[in-house]
């Protein structure tokens, strides 16, 4: 039962992140994004979201200048989900 | 114990293997930027539509409901202000359409004809939705839309180019977007010049120091048919250099745009040989 609602809450979540994409600003929806990256592991919803943002939105003509602001992203991801683990195994012992 | 911990130590690194290969597979998409990434970016685009289509259903019923809700006073000061610059806008705006006119039958005489096919496209999604500057709008290839197309907004003012195109949806980028150039003649003796977009609307211009140009100078594209960039909105000119950076910005702001006009790049068509053709 706990397993269940936790998969609806995940996806209850993404699917308000993947509206977001098409309504918010893109900073709230990636800061969003980070925020629950916190709080669940490896939430790959996260990486799927900035795969959505640049098919979408980025220009055909300057792919690679664009590159940067989802290398960026991705590289914060990496980061979060590294310290988040760190953090469980060394000092809450989970 | 022991057990329960393995396998949740070999539980671990599947998931990061997994992650490892999701990370993989959109460094590959993104950077390969191909028709995958190009049919995705078109199916999103109908799996918005619906999205798109509520908010500007709720957005209409709200601007309803505020109008309802305010005041008989308010509506009326409102209906003499907007009266009022209607009429100021009416008298400037003839005028501009008899220079507009005069300013064609001149060139025509002149053997010069600049011949436009519009397509009018509503703006769906534009900053700060979109981390870009880019607008997506609600025509594609089916309303005729291909890449390469100008946008224009109202006033003539050359906003972007049509960069990508789906069934039903296309993106301009504007030409504001970092990097993209922008061939621009400016000032009173029209120095031409060339404008690199520095984002968020903005572009900036180079030129030496000493050049007459001032704030809210309009900046026109070299072409047979009016067309502008924007107007000047600074200047800065370092202490001690012999180069200025002229900023320039559209008088309006795009990003709050509903609507723009498509056109299909321009030919120029001597009116003699059109004549001779019909």
């Amino acid at each position: 039962m706990h397993m269940e609602q936790y998969k609806i809450k995940r996806i209850g979540l993404g699917i308000l992140l993947v509206a977001g994409v098409f309504l918010a600003p893109y900073w709230l929806v990636i800061f969003l994004g980070a925020v629950i990256a916190i709080f669940i592991p490896y939430y790959v919803e996260f990486i799927a979201l900035v795969v959505l943002e640049e098919v979408l939105y980025h220009s055909a003509g300057v792919a690679v200048t664009t590159m940067i602001y989802p290398l960026s992203l991705f590289a914060i991801f990496v980061i979060l989900e590294v310290s988040r683990s760190f953090v469980r195994e060394r000092f809450l012992r989970i | 114990m022991i057990t329960s911990f393995r396998h949740d130590e070999q539980k671990k690194k599947k998931r990061r293997k997994i992650l490892g290969v999701v990370l993989l597979i959109a460094l590959l998409l993104l950077s390969l930027r191909g028709p995958v990434a190009n049919t995705l970016g078109g199916l999103l685009a109908i799996v918005g539509r619906p999205f798109w289509f509520v908010r500007d259903g709720v957005i209409e019923k709200y601007d309803t409901m505020a109008t309802a809700l305010s005041g008989k006073a308010a509506l009326e000061a409102e209906n003499v202000r907007l009266r009022a610059t209607l009429d100021e806008v009416a008298i400037e705006a003839y005028s501009r359409e008899t220079l507009r006119k005069e300013n064609t039958e001149l060139k025509e005489m002149l053997g010069r004809k600049s011949e436009y096919e519009y397509r009018l496209a509503r703006i769906l999604s534009a900053p700060p939705v979109s981390p870009y500057d880019t607008l997506l709008l609600d025509a594609g290839e089916e309303q005729g839309v291909f890449v390469g197309m100008q946008a224009f907004s109202q006033g003539d003012f050359k906003v972007g180019e049509v960069t990508r195109v789906w069934g039903r949806t296309a993106l301009v980028s504007l030409y504001s977007t970092t990097n993209t150039q922008l061939a621009v003649a400016i000032g009173s003796s029209s120095i031409p010049s060339v404008a690199w977009g520095i984002g968020g609307g903005n572009l900036r211009v180079i030129l030496p120091r000493g050049v007459a140009v001032k704030v809210g100078d309009l900046v026109s594209i070299p072409a047979i048919a009016p067309e502008y960039a924007g107007t000047v909105d600074a200047i800065d000119r370092p202490e001690g250099s012999s180069l200025e950076a002229i900023y320039i910005r559209l008088p309006f702001d795009i990003y709050k745009e509903d609507w723009l006009y498509l056109a299909v790049p321009k030919t120029i068509t001597p009116v003699s040989a059109k004549k001779d053709n019909s």
